[in-house]
């Protein structure tokens, strides 16, 4: 499984996309810092707490990297099949589960450790931005911090999970067109539900998407199967 | 006797239309065989299947002498294909096509990619990206990926298109050379009778879906090659002592002054010349041919021919 991870890493070079996270990490530290001074300076309903904080960092770095996730897919499992690349790979002898699992898993892998580096770098910056220019009042106590991480952890699961969801519809159609515009469609209904001002998506809503996620896929890598290769 | 390639009642159905009906290939250890068909008569749907990229709608494929299961993957390992258009990564260069192509298969001999770029006569062109290729250089390409692991049986689906004359020649040497030196199998299809004729030791013809002939060149050539030329002015008066004098039955008039005799176990050439001169019939020309089997083929093709 590793040398297919690895395989799929030389096809499919992710410096641009490494280079796209880190440009897309400082411009959300930016954006949750100058809406944290915002509020902090002018007094509304929102009381700048650290959980304010880093709840809308959750929520931008998700996001964020469901959408790249639906790109790396996209680009890695569907742009095979539109390109015709799968007569080829389909023909070696690999079972066809196996290669996209590993396709699937190296995808994952990267928007979950993603997702939790993000969250701890916005974060970090964040809190040392703090000490500069106040807008937090309130200290920083050990229970926010391991509450947060323990959220960090499972919305960076549960994300992971509801990104597969684009990769199905897009499979069913064979278009990489269809997995990004379903990405946006489901990102942005999810957020039309949210929890208030940081834009959390409700529990319900986003474990909802994970279980929908995770029997898609399995659903169309059993179909990968069967299927014939036009 | 054990095929490496056979098939029985190998059936494909594609959203309503029937691709393929009840096909029984049969392909020997060693040998080249050429499936012929004209355009869309299902021989890239057979390579499809065999290569398991398709999924039989009906009947068995068995490869090495074992049945052929969704998800088994045994076998893959012993096919070298080219099938369709040549596809490949196209960022890569071709080099990396082909070392990807060796990671895959669990090929670890990294000197058989020079070998094979050799072979195919693309050594300088090696570090160039996929993307800048020909149609025909990519077609050489594929070659290389489908030889590179030197497979036990080799599928080419229209090896030939796409090459100009001397690509042409060296793919046939090519062919040939490596099922002498390697004892590879060799599937190949084409809908250019002469050029399978060229190489090929058994020839299977496809006509919608159907194979309906195979044959073995050794047997063809000797029951269709052979036959007599005769150009005369008096065609009536040659074909009457033909088949009176000569008791000759198998013959054909082309034209108005050619006459074909195919019956050739009888009479020998001198006899029949000196039975027509004695009769009075002057022989402008007469020949032995060997015929190339385009009418026979052109006849199963084409759907005249008995079947």
């Amino acid at each position: 499984m590793i040398s297919l991870i690895k395989l799929e890493l030389k096809k499919f070079k992710l410096n641009g996309y490494f280079l796209c996270v880190i440009v897309s990490n400082l411009v959300m530290t930016v954006l949750v810092w100058m809406m944290m001074l915002q509020w902090s300076v002018e007094n509304t309903y929102i009381h700048p707490t650290y959980n304010v904080a880093f709840d809308l960092t959750r929520s931008m770095v998700n996001f964020t990297f469901v959408i790249f996730a639906a790109i790396l897919m996209a680009r890695i499992i569907v742009g095979e099949y539109v390109n015709k690349t799968t007569s080829v790979l389909f023909t070696y002898p690999i079972r066809r589960q196996k290669l996209l699992i590993s396709k699937l898993a190296l995808i994952s892998l990267v928007t979950f450790v993603i997702i939790i580096i993000s969250n701890l770098f916005i974060n970090l910056v964040l809190i040392g931005l703090n000490v500069k220019y106040d807008f937090v009042k309130e200290p920083l106590t050990s229970p926010i911090i391991s509450n947060q991480v323990v959220e960090i952890l499972i919305h960076a699961v549960l994300k992971t999970m509801s990104s597969w969801i684009p990769l199905v519809l897009g499979m069913l159609r064979k278009s990489p067109t269809t997995t990004i515009v379903s990405v946006f469609i489901i990102e942005f209904t999810s957020i039309s539900m949210n929890n208030g001002p940081t834009y959390t998506v409700t529990p319900a809503v986003e474990m909802t998407l994970a279980v929908i996620g995770a029997v898609g896929a399995y659903w169309m890598i059993y179909k990968a199967e069967r299927e014939d290769i036009l | 006797m054990t095929y490496v390639v056979s098939t029985s009642r190998l059936s494909k159905n594609l959203s309503g239309n029937n691709i393929l009906s009840d096909v029984n290939l049969h392909i020997k250890k060693g040998e080249i065989y050429g499936l012929l068909g004209l355009n869309g008569a299902g021989k890239t749907s057979v390579m499809k299947l065999l290569t398991g990229l398709w999924k039989p709608t009906e009947g068995v494929i068995e490869l090495f002498g074992e049945r052929l299961i969704t998800g088994d993957c045994k076998s893959k390992k012993r096919i070298g294909s080219l099938i369709d258009y040549p596809i490949f990564y196209e960022k890569l260069t071709a080099r990396e096509n082909l070392e990807l192509h060796c990671a895959y298969m669990g090929y670890h001999d990294h000197r058989s990619i020079d070998e094979a770029l050799a072979l195919v006569g693309l050594t300088v062109e090696g570090a160039k990206t996929v993307k800048s290729y020909s149609l025909g250089m990519k077609q050489r390409l594929g070659l290389a990926r489908a030889i590179l692991t030197r497979p036990e049986l080799l599928l080419l689906d229209e090896p030939i298109n796409g090459l100009d004359p001397v690509g042409l020649k060296n793919m046939r040497n090519l062919i040939s050379a490596l099922s002498k030196e390697y004892g590879m199998t060799v599937f190949l299809t084409s809908h250019l009778l002469r050029e399978l004729e060229l190489i090929a030791n058994t020839i299977g013809v496809i006509r919608e879906g159907k194979l309906i002939r195979e044959v073995a060149m050794e047997n063809i050539q000797r029951d269709w090659t052979e036959y007599i030329e005769l150009v005369t002015k008096d065609v009536v008066k040659a074909v009457s002592i033909l088949s009176n004098k000569l008791e000759m039955c198998n013959f054909k008039l082309i034209n108005e002054s050619t006459i074909r005799i195919y019956d050739l176990s009888l009479p020998q050439p001198e006899k029949i010349v000196r039975t027509l001169i004695l009769n009075g019939v002057d022989i402008g020309e007469i020949r032995r041919k060997n015929q190339t089997l385009e009418d026979y083929f052109l006849n199963l093709l084409q759907g005249s021919g008995n079947t």
